[in-house]
C-alpha cells in the first residue's frame, strides 16, 4: 500500500502536465504537427530568429539613462537615428536594459514614430528586468505609433504623459501641465514662466527644427512626477537638426550673423556659444532673417532666474548644458535634435488662479 | 484710472499663442489686429487711456508680446503708445518693463529702417 501525501499527489499531476507541455514545445521547435482534429491540423512554425528580419540590431547600455549615462545613451540613440537616414530596418534589443528613464523613453518614442512615418520597419524587445519593463509598458509607449494621427497621446495614471504634435498649441501645453501642477502644489495654479518656457521651445521647433525637411517637425513632451522628491519634470524634445546645425544655415542679414561668424572663426565651441547666447552676450541670434527674432533661448534663462523652474537643461547637437548649474559641456556624441528639460517643485513661483 | 479697458484673458484668450497667425491660434499678430489696434484707435479718438490688464493667462511668450505691442509702436510711434497705453499686472509686474522694452526696440528698429 502506498501512502501518498496530498502535496506530493499534486506534484505528480503538475509533473505530468509539464511533461506534456515540454513535449509539445519540442515538437513545435522541430516543426512536427501536433495532434489536432483533421480540419484544424496545421504545421507549427519552427523557431524564428527575429534579428534576421532587420538590417541592424541596436543594443543599448544596461544603464540607459540620459541623467546618469548620458554619452552611451546618446550614442545608442544616434546609432538608431543614423539608420533612419539610410532606410535600414532596426531591431531595438532592450533585453539587457536594467535602468531606463523617462527622457530616454520619449526619445525612443520619437525615433520610432519617425521610422513609422517613413515606413521603415522598426521593432524591439522588452527588457528582461521587471522594473524597466513595467516602466516601458506603463508609459503606454507601444500603444499607437501610427503617423497618420496628428497627435500621439499616451496616458497612464499620473506617471508619464507623452504628446507628439506638429502645430503650436498653447492650450494643449496648459492641459498637459495642469495635472502636474495640481500634483506639485496641491491645487490648480498659474505657472506662467513654466508655460512660457515650454511654449517658446515649441515655437522654436515649428520655426527652426529642420529647414530642409519636407515633413512638419514634431515636438514631444513627457511630463512626470516623482513622489519621492515631490518634483515634477517636463521634457521637451524635437528631433530636428539641433540648435547649432540650424544656426549653420544662418543668412548674412539674419540677427546675430556677424557675432556668430566671429565666434566660429575664433574656434569657439558650441557649448561656449550657447553659454553666451543664454547670458545675452551675443544679442539676438536667429536663423531667420527677421530682426525681431532671437529671444527664445535667453528668455528660458529669464524664467529660471525668476524662479518659475528649479532646473533647466538643454541638450542639442554636441552640447549638454545644465543652465541652472552654469555648466556647458561638449559631448563626444552629437545629438540630432534638441531636448529641453525643466523641473519644478512647490518652492517655485506660481500664482493662485483666484487672484 | 479711467479709459478703455481690455483684459487679455477675458476679452481675448487665456492661452496667448505664438508670434504669427500662421503658426497657430491666439497669436500676437492676431491679438494686435483683432483687439489691440482697434481699441488703441478708439482710445486715441476719445483721448483717453487704453488700459491693458495682463493677468489671468497661462503665460506670455516673448514673441506674443513683441508682435502685439511692438507692432503698435512700429505703426503709431513710441511717444503715442507710451502716452496712451497703460498696463496692469498684479501677478507678473515685471511684464510691464518687458513690454516697454519691446516697444522701445520696435520703435528704434522702425526708425532705423526708415
Amino acid at each position: 500500500m502506498r501512502f501518498i501525501l496530498k502535496p506530493h499527489r499534486r506534484s505528480i499531476r503538475t509533473k505530468k502536465r509539464r511533461k506534456i507541455y515540454l513535449n509539445k514545445k519540442r515538437k513545435a521547435k522541430i516543426g512536427v504537427a501536433t495532434k489536432l482534429p483533421q480540419g484544424e491540423r496545421r504545421r507549427v512554425k519552427p523557431y524564428h530568429n527575429p534579428y534576421e528580419d532587420y538590417d541592424f540590431v541596436a543594443k543599448p547600455p544596461s544603464d540607459c539613462r540620459i541623467t546618469t549615462n548620458r554619452d552611451r545613451t546618446i550614442e545608442f540613440l544616434n546609432s538608431i537615428e543614423m539608420r533612419r537616414n539610410v532606410n535600414d530596418s532596426v531591431f531595438v534589443e532592450l533585453n539587457g536594459v536594467e535602468y531606463i528613464d523617462d527622457e530616454t523613453l520619449v526619445m525612443l518614442l520619437a525615433i520610432m514614430a519617425e521610422f513609422h512615418f517613413l515606413k521603415i520597419p522598426i521593432n524591439g524587445s522588452f527588457p528582461l528586468r521587471s522594473a524597466p519593463k513595467a516602466k516601458l509598458v506603463n508609459s503606454g509607449f507601444l500603444k499607437r505609433l501610427y503617423p497618420k494621427f496628428e497627435r500621439y497621446t499616451f496616458d497612464h495614471g499620473d506617471q508619464i504623459k507623452t504628446h507628439g504634435q506638429h502645430v503650436y498649441d498653447s492650450q494643449r501645453i496648459a492641459t498637459i501641465l495642469k495635472p502636474l501642477i495640481i500634483q506639485v502644489y496641491g491645487e490648480e495654479r498659474f505657472c506662467q514662466g513654466l508655460h512660457s518656457l515650454i511654449t517658446e521651445a515649441m515655437k522654436n521647433t515649428i520655426t527652426h527644427a529642420d529647414p530642409h525637411s519636407e515633413r512638419e517637425s514634431y515636438w514631444w513632451i513627457s511630463a512626470s512626477y516623482d513622489r519621492g522628491t515631490s518634483k515634477a519634470t517636463v521634457t521637451f524634445l524635437d528631433y530636428g537638426v539641433g540648435i547649432f546645425e540650424s544656426l549653420r544655415t544662418i543668412f548674412p542679414d539674419s540677427p546675430g550673423y556677424s557675432v556668430l561668424q566671429k565666434l566660429w572663426e575664433l574656434g569657439t565651441s558650441n557649448a561656449e556659444i550657447l553659454e553666451k547666447i543664454m547670458l545675452g552676450k551675443t544679442g539676438r541670434v536667429s536663423r531667420t532673417r527677421i530682426q525681431k527674432h532671437g529671444r527664445g533661448l535667453p528668455y528660458m534663462k529669464t524664467c529660471l532666474e525668476r524662479g518659475f523652474v528649479e532646473s533647466l537643461k538643454v541638450i542639442s547637437n554636441d552640447v549638454y548644458a545644465d543652465v541652472s548649474g552654469d555648466s556647458y559641456e561638449t559631448m563626444p556624441h552629437s545629438f540630432g535634435g534638441t531636448i529641453i528639460q525643466v523641473s519644478f517643485s512647490n518652492n517655485c513661483l506660481s500664482h493662485s488662479v483666484c487672484l | 484710472m479711467e479709459g478703455i479697458v481690455i483684459s487679455v484673458a477675458k476679452d481675448y484668450s487665456v492661452y496667448p499663442g505664438p508670434r504669427y497667425r500662421i503658426q497657430g491660434k491666439w497669436s500676437g499678430e492676431d491679438f494686435y489686429h483683432v483687439m489691440l489696434r482697434p481699441k488703441f484707435l478708439e482710445a486715441l479718438e476719445s483721448k483717453v487711456n487704453l488700459i491693458v490688464k495682463l493677468d489671468g493667462v497661462v503665460g506670455y511668450g516673448p514673441s506674443f508680446l513683441e508682435e502685439s505691442f511692438g507692432a503698435l509702436a512700429e505703426e503709431f510711434g513710441i511717444a503715442s503708445v507710451m502716452k496712451t497705453v497703460k498696463f496692469e499686472s498684479i501677478m507678473e509686474p515685471y511684464l510691464v518693463e518687458e513690454i516697454n522694452e519691446y516697444i522701445k526696440e520696435s520703435s528704434q528698429r522702425s526708425t532705423n529702417e526708415k
